[in-house]
């Protein structure tokens, strides 16, 4: 029974964990391993559902059977009780000695194991690098020494571990000897019939099992424990993008667009950087760089009315896709303000504000679903009042306005053909032309692609958008983009450079003034001529 | 609608023979060890069969006469028993532990060595995580089949016929009793444990379901925010986790049934023995001593048992895991050296490309008809559109890749004749994402070459204008660099990657010279002077980018869907007012 409970509880904090997951902020997941999360969901957890299962059903079965023979035993003869519990003080000593010392090496082990897997990380992702300074051999010393310091922590672990359960035995095995002795004197002595003595050694022989599995219920509860405090500084970490508590703003957006002194750089608040760090020994400070004082965004204002169409360029590494992930709340910028429609982005729900900005991003993730599913993402409820026919329809229309319709009907299984790892890959282009498709589905009023095309050839990229372009009459658009052309037509067109804008205007006014504008263009007015060349 | 991530593969696999030998290899080394621990193995369990032994000695030959010095003899020599089964217990345990780890070392070893040879196609098709989990995980689970699993079995197996003999030479009657209950203890046990396992292979299916989903949506978590889908999200995990639990719950049932049948099966041969036993003692038949010493034996017959069962399971576990370690070890690395390289005194440089046609895979040709020649000390510029197959020719000098058709020689000598190792100690590269690994600054310039000393790398970071910014970190060369150089800008990586290059001094070099966005101009100068540098009497092949570079190489070669459209010196090309021309103006347009 204890053990259905305590996969019942699994369950639950399973479940829970995952729903937390989902609220946590963006920044968490930048700053954790996926690894080391999904260790706590695996590793933890089963040590929680042990200590809960079988170490719990084992700690009372112990107690009871301990209770039992033991008045029995007492019944039978007191003296000879006390004596043969002689050794019984011993147990908790040991078990929180060991346990202690089992604990402690055992984490060390981990730790180096950790390390280990870090290093064989590092060499085969810097392969390139090892191989080409030939340096396997100097690899190979540096992963020896880590491997044999893996195993020493090992053996010293093994040192206390290998020492556990013979000692238990032998505790147990002093009771039955002092049984003997004083048993046998007293079965000599008449003061005591060979019957209770017989009966005698077979309750020892019941407690010496109980008394060893102590030291494991022990050891599990110890690590259970451990393992659940650790589930829970997760739980403890709040985010810190949620929805107001009063939200103020209006259900329906119209699309217009203003940064207001934004400043934003990437950072943890010191509160939940403490608990990743007690969590996960591989901690990565991703946003070191904020210590510096470097912000990613600086002074950034602009306003961009309904039905706009943007383009935003600049080099890699100027933060164009960062001020793209502040208009749906990814991020909050630490100072500045955000306006849609006149009202603060925090005053709107997420799911609003969200749900009406279409978002295609430069390398899309897709889920091991099908087609189908994957344009259907997120709109599953939105839609639900349509019938499936009606929904495929509006699949299709997506799907041919992003040019990927033609692609699918070469799959054999057409829209419902599965996507990844036990499925068919998509080549990078079709990923983004679905990712537009998958935008597109909701009708949203804010349309986001950030550099959308790249993997998409330029005929194509030009059909999508020339589709695009009549159907989203009326939506603002904003487009970052390494091809000028694409987005040379825009309304406004946003020079950035360093988290600065650098110069807003038409293209024509640009040519004429923005050297880095100049500059992105004939780069890429010549690749154009090279391709075109032969 | 979750059936993607249904594995289908629920087949159980053999154990294989050939496995088998092949971790036999690993063993071998330490056979010694390994019959040591079995030896000790052997005496635990001949200690554990003497206790009950001498129990019913002292029944009978001492308590029941009243022979108390006669008792204290015993005890003494029970007391010693025990004390001598802790110890060499002790030992046992630590000699398993011992063997298996020092058989994982080895096996780590033999494929952290063998990754390292692989050539570069397999870590194009093998993602990072799939290679490490066969030198952590993978190997982790073997582990525990060789430190828990093999030595046990001998163990338990041992123990269950030592303990048949010993009650069988005390009264095979009796014996024959008990036997007939425990072997439906032993039927009992096996039933369960397969019952049990067919469903655990359910189980580990739903689990890997589950961490599959829940790996998916980390990665693609910011996909779901932006998408709304949190709650239905929340559904389908829901909904993996309750068929989790479900199939668990059922689990619970077989134990729910198992653990009273044992009781029941233990208590009925207990029941047994005293009945039929009884009788004799009462008959004068036994002594009471040897019943008491039967009922104790019967106890220490169920664990073996269990354990046994328990085992099987590890075993296939383990086999699994030796399956894929295998397969990865027995992968032979396309790209070797030459069983006999060729001997040559030094590398004068220079190059010749004859007829290259090279595709990555297949006959997707990304070069065509590649023909050059380079002299030593000679450099060349390789210009082109993205994707015009340029980047490829960076990998083939040094045999990252092997070409399809044609030939490249190095001194005249095809490459394949050389040494591989050899061949790459000459040519230096410096790549356009500049890998740094988590260690300090002196150590990512030398790679971790204590040969090279520190005031060579100082000397070389002063040469390629790195030494500045080096000298204004936290600890200067002694700074430790954190995963994948975050702190450090894309510039200063770039700066770092030279002094690389140049502390190994090589003859050739190969440099990807991609005009990165993000430099200040500042650095961006520092760049170009340490690039003309290092490239000052060296063979040289540039992938370039910047003009301001090309101008001062010696050859120009012009790419074109993998082809050589424009040959020619600076001005040779331009005279020739083609495509170099074009790029050319439009770079004097954007300076003016």
């Amino acid at each position: 029974m204890l053990v259905g409970i305590s996969r019942k509880i699994e369950y639950s904090i399973r479940t829970d964990f995952f729903f937390h997951l989902q609220k946590l902020d963006s920044s968490f997941f930048t700053n954790t391993r996926t690894g080391s999360i999904m260790a706590l969901m695996t590793n933890d957890l089963e040590a929680v559902r042990n200590f809960l299962g079988p170490g719990l059903l084992h700690l009372f079965n112990t107690i009871f059977v301990f209770i039992t023979t033991l008045t029995v035993m007492f019944l039978i003869n007191v003296r000879l009780s006390l004596y043969s519990l002689i050794a019984i003080p011993l147990v908790p000593v040991l078990v929180s000695r060991l346990g202690a010392m089992l604990y402690r090496r055992f984490k060390k082990s981990q730790e180096q194991y950790a390390v280990l897997s870090a290093k064989t990380q590092e060499s085969i992702a810097g392969m390139k690098v090892v191989k080409s300074f030939t340096q396997e051999e100097n690899e190979k010393n540096t992963f020896s020494k880590l491997n044999l310091d893996y195993i020493k922590r090992n053996l010293s672990l093994a040192r206390v571990r290998s020492l556990f359960w013979p000692s238990m035995i032998f505790v147990g095995g002093i009771g039955t000897t002092v049984v003997l002795l004083v048993g046998g004197r007293q079965v000599i002595d008449g003061t005591l019939t060979i019957g209770q003595f017989v009966q005698f050694s077979a309750y020892i022989g019941f407690i010496t099992w109980p008394l060893i599995s102590l030291g494991w219920v022990i050891n599990l509860i110890q690590r259970g424990s451990v393992s659940m405090g650790r589930i829970n500084n997760v739980f403890k970490i709040k985010p810190d993008i949620t929805n107001p508590p009063k939200p103020a703003a209006p259900e329906t957006l119209q699309g217009n667009i203003s940064f207001d002194h934004v400043f934003f750089r990437y950072e943890l608040s010191e509160k939940t950087k403490k608990l990743i760090k007690e969590n996960f020994i591989d901690f990565k400070d991703t946003f070191t760089r904020a210590i510096e004082n470097n912000w990613v965004i600086k002074d950034m204002s602009f306003d961009i009315k309904a039905g706009m169409k943007v383009g935003i360029v600049g080099f890699t590494g100027s933060a164009k896709s960062t001020i793209v992930n502040l208009i749906p709340r990814l991020y909050n910028p630490q100072k500045g303000k955000i306006l849609v429609d006149g009202f603060d982005i925090r005053s709107y729900p997420l799911e609003v504000l969200r749900s009406n900005i279409g978002y295609v991003t430069q390398e899309p993730f897709l889920f091991s679903k099908s087609i189908r599913e994957n344009i259907l993402f997120g709109k599953e409820e939105l839609l639900s009042h349509l019938s499936e026919s009606e929904i495929t329809n509006k699949i299709i229309e997506v799907s041919k306005t992003s040019h990927l319709h033609e692609d699918i009907r070469q799959f054999p299984q057409k829209y419902e053909t599965l996507i990844g790892e036990r499925g068919v890959t998509l080549s990078g282009g079709q990923k983004q032309r679905l990712a537009i498709a998958r935008a597109l589905l909701s009708e949203p009023v804010i349309l986001i692609f950030d550099d959308s095309f790249s993997n998409v050839d330029t005929n194509t990229e030009e059909l999508i958008l020339s589709d695009l372009k009549q159907k989203t009459f009326g939506i603002t658009t904003i487009i970052i983009s390494h091809r000028i052309s694409t987005i040379k037509d825009s309304d406004l067109i946003m020079v950035i450079d360093n988290g600065e804008i650098k110069e807003m205007g038409k293209h024509s006014e640009l040519i004429k003034k923005c050297s880095i504008y100049q500059s992105l263009y004939y780069r890429q007015q010549l690749s154009e001529e090279l391709r075109e060349e032969v | 609608m979750l059936e993607g991530f249904y594995e289908k593969d629920l087949v159980e696999k053999q154990i294989d023979k050939k496995i088998i030998s092949k971790l036999f290899r690993y063993i071998k080394p330490y056979r010694l060890l390994l019959a040591f621990t079995i030896f000790l193995l052997l005496v635990t369990a001949g200690l554990q069969m003497a206790g009950p032994f001498l129990i019913k000695i002292a029944i009978d030959n001492y308590i029941m006469p009243g022979e108390f010095k006669g008792l204290l003899y015993v005890v003494v020599l029970y007391g010693l028993v025990i004390l001598f089964e802790f110890v060499i217990r002790y030992f046992q345990g630590y000699y398993t532990e011992y063997m298996g780890q020092k058989i994982m070392y080895d096996m780590r070893m033999d494929i952290f060595s063998h990754i390292n040879k692989m050539p570069m196609s397999f870590f194009d098709k093998n993602p990072v995580g799939r290679i490490m989990t066969r030198v952590t995980t993978d190997v982790q689970t073997l582990n525990e089949m060789l430190s828990s699993g093999i030595v046990t079995i001998f163990g338990d197996i041992f123990m269950i016929l030592g303990i048949m003999i010993v009650m069988l030479s005390l009264n095979w009657k009796l014996s024959l009793i008990a036997f007939s209950v425990l072997i439906l203890l032993a039927i009992a046990t096996f039933i369960f444990r397969s019952k049990v396992r067919i469903t655990f292979r359910i189980v580990r299916t739903k689990i890997s379901n589950i961490n599959s989903f829940l790996q998916e949506t980390i990665s693609g978590i910011n996909t779901t925010k932006l998408f709304n889908r949190q709650k239905e999200n929340n559904k389908d995990f829901k909904d993996l986790s309750r068929s989790y639990l479900d199939i668990y719950l059922k689990t619970i049932f077989y134990y729910a049934v198992f653990y009273p049948v044992v009781i029941i099966i233990g208590t009925l041969a207990v029941a047994l023995i005293i009945w039929y036993g009884g009788q004799k003692v009462i008959a004068n038949l036994l002594t009471l001593g040897t019943l008491v010493a039967f009922i104790q034996y019967i106890e220490k017959f169920f664990h073996p048992i269990s354990d046994l069962s328990e085992k099987f399971g590890i075993l296939q576990e383990a086999i699994a895991a030796s399956e894929r370690i295998f397969k990865l070890l027995d992968q032979k690395p396309s790209i070797v050296s030459p069983v006999e390289p060729v001997k040559v005194k030094e590398i004068k440089g220079n190059i010749k490309f004859n007829k290259v046609w090279f595709a990555y895979n297949d006959k997707n040709y990304v070069l065509k008809d590649i023909s050059f020649k380079l002299e030593t000390g000679q450099s060349v510029a390789f210009v082109g559109a993205t994707g015009s197959g340029k980047t490829s020719i960076i990998n083939l000098l040094n045999r990252f890749y092997d070409i399809q058709k044609g030939k490249i020689f190095l001194d005249d000598i095809g490459i394949k004749r050389f040494n591989l190792q050899y061949l790459r100690k000459h040519i230096g590269i410096v790549m356009q994402d500049v890998f740094l690994f988590s260690g300090t600054i002196l150590d990512n310039i030398r790679l971790g070459n204590k040969d090279i000393s520190l005031e060579r790398v100082i000397e070389a970071s002063k040469y390629v204008n790195a030494h500045k910014f080096i000298e204004k970190l936290p600890d200067k060369y002694n700074y430790e660099v954190k995963e994948r150089g975050q702190v450090l800008s894309v510039g200063q990586r770039q700066l770092i990657a030279f002094a690389r290059a140049l502390v190994f001094n090589p003859e050739i070099l190969l440099v990807l010279d991609e005009a990165t966005s993000s430099i200040d101009s500042e650095i961006e100068s520092l760049i170009q002077d340490a690039l003309g540098k290092i490239m000052k009497n060296r063979t040289t092949i540039v992938i370039a980018h910047r003009l301001s570079t090309i101008r001062n190489v010696d050859k120009i070669i012009v790419l074109s869907h993998g082809r050589i459209v424009e040959k020619g010196t600076h001005k040779q090309l331009l005279k020739l007012r083609g495509i170099y021309y074009k790029l050319y103006k439009f770079q004097y347009q954007l300076q003016a």
